[in-house]
């Protein structure tokens, strides 16, 4: 008997603690914020969360959608909207929050025109399919965007930018993150790193200006035989590899440079301009697959 | 900061001081608190890179209010401040804040008149390389200076950075942007008319400076 109760006094203990622990160990209760927001022509949208991940994605209804999940009773959304401008914000109102609880995950739906703009400095942010203007203000966020068109502007630390089928203007630095533009239709691209590699693999469009440059890393350019550009290849310390048919440049006024390896020329009528630059880093110019 | 209880003289008292009588001798005290305060020294430091650089303009910059108007304009064409928009009503004036920061704003400051140094050789530059070989460009060879160039760590570390990833990403960057101020300053030396390498020399400044206010704001604004 008294072993009986002793087994049935150790099994309480040992479901207390069981239960406690499970208690300890559950994910905060999940918080949830949901808003719409009419709107009539081409809203412009502020979002600036700290961390987390922020999802953009176009609709066709005349309206914003913004859906927060956070976990921290340490964190609150603030939201206001003055005719098509809307803002939204994470604000942080206790004390001391961890990283995890810092963080905060949207989703936001827009109209296909509207404009971005976006404050964040460390989770993923994604936009899909949004036409209008948009600005990126970032510490360590990685930006993916996908089927975007007009200005976009990126400032960034150390966040990376994967740009897929991206048509209109990009000007975008950072200091460590790389970039990387895949099948771009812009006529505008300025992008400048310090450490990173960048990427360009789609097609100069005429007229176009392309300005890469890095302090060190890779800049790597992929072109067609049908596309047509001067371009311009400077390396200081580090090499240049060419497999463009480059010839003398067209338009003469490109000087050779006395300290850098250098490449400099144009490919067919050398329409659109390609000026590559680095420090210490690679610059390659290959033939597309 | 942390070192001000070993001194009878508080940072707060000190930074006083620098902005009342900024180019007066400092009484004991202060001199007391500079020699065991990190902080209050690279704030010292970087007061006198700015006053060093500030005497390396053009004779006809001057006059202060020109040249704190370039300034101003500068840190607004780089985007490092700007005016307050209708969102940051909520009394978060960054560039009020900015100011109150002395330490960073000093290194950001002295950073952009280097840079805009720099800026300043290139443009009187002609087609030729002669221009830059007659007239090479300054570089900041002072102690000082370069204390006040690489005593911004301690400063990020002070900030009220809550993201410990966040905290890193400025540490590993600015380490990463003083490696290559230090290399391009070495090749500048070397080739005084390469102007990619002073192009580079030029863009290096404006990252540190860019990733200094950058932390900055994120530090006493919270970022957000």
């Amino acid at each position: 008997m008294s072993i009986m109760k002793a087994l049935s006094r150790i099994s309480g203990v040992s479901l207390a603690t069981v239960g406690a622990l499970i208690f300890i160990g559950a994910p905060a209760q999940a918080r949830h914020f949901e808003k719409h927001f009419p709107v009539t022509s081409k809203p412009v949208i502020t979002v600036r969360n700290p961390s987390g991940n922020i999802q953009v994605k176009a609709w066709n209804k005349p309206e914003v959608m913004i859906a927060t999940d956070y976990a921290s009773d340490k964190l609150q959304i603030a939201s206001e909207q003055a005719g098509d401008r809307i803002e939204v914000e994470t604000q942080i109102v206790g004390q001391n929050p961890s990283a995890d609880e810092l963080k905060a995950n949207y989703v936001v739906s827009v109209p296909e025109e509207a404009e971005l703009q976006v404050r964040t400095d460390s989770g993923d942010v994604n936009v899909d399919s949004v036409h209008g203007n948009m600005t990126f203000d970032t510490v360590g966020a990685n930006l993916q965007l996908s089927d975007v068109e007009g200005y976009v502007i990126i400032k960034s630390i150390d966040g990376s930018l994967v740009c897929t089928r991206c048509a209109g203007s990009l000007d975008a630095t950072s200091i460590s993150g790389s970039f990387q533009l895949i099948q771009p239709s812009m006529d505008s691209v300025r992008v400048q790193t310090s450490s990173g590699n960048i990427l360009f693999d789609g097609n100069f469009l005429r007229r176009g200006i392309y300005i890469l440059k890095n302090y060190s890393g890779t800049i790597e350019v992929r072109f067609s035989p049908s596309d047509s550009f001067d371009v311009t290849a400077n390396s200081l310390y580090g090499k240049v590899y060419n497999e463009a048919p480059v010839k003398p440049d067209l338009h003469g006024n490109t000087r050779p440079p006395r300290y850098s390896n250098a490449l400099f020329g144009s490919v067919n009528e050398g329409n659109a301009k390609v000026e590559l630059s680095s420090f210490s880093g690679t610059i390659k110019i290959l033939k597309r697959d | 900061m942390g070192e001000k209880a070993r001194t009878t003289m508080l940072c707060h008292e000190l930074e006083d001081i620098f902005s009342r009588e900024p180019d007066s001798a400092l009484p004991p005290s202060a001199a007391e608190h500079l020699e065991t305060c990190t902080v209050c020294r690279a704030l010292a430091a970087d007061l006198k890179a700015i006053r060093l650089a500030s005497l390396e303009l053009p004779a006809e910059e001057d006059a202060p209010t020109r040249v704190w108007a370039r300034i101003r304009l500068e840190l607004e064409a780089e985007g490092l401040i700007r005016e307050p928009r209708l969102e940051e009503e909520r009394g978060s004036a960054a560039n009020w804040f900015f100011f109150q920061r002395p330490a960073f704003a000093g290194a950001v400051l002295a950073l952009l008149i280097l840079a805009a140094g720099l800026v300043g050789v290139r443009r009187t530059r002609t087609g030729t390389n002669l221009a830059a070989d007659l007239n090479p460009v300054s570089l900041p060879a002072s102690d000082d200076q370069e204390a006040s160039l690489t005593s911004t760590e301690a400063g990020i570390e002070s900030l009220q950075q809550v993201d410990p990833q966040v905290q890193a990403v400025f540490k590993r960057d600015l380490a990463l942007v003083d490696d290559a101020i230090s290399k391009c300053e070495k090749s500048v030396r070397e080739q005084p008319g390469n102007d990619l390498a002073r192009e580079y020399l030029y863009d290096a400044y404006q990252q540190k400076a860019q990733l200094l206010a950058v932390a900055m704001d994120r530090g006493t604004l919270g970022g957000r």
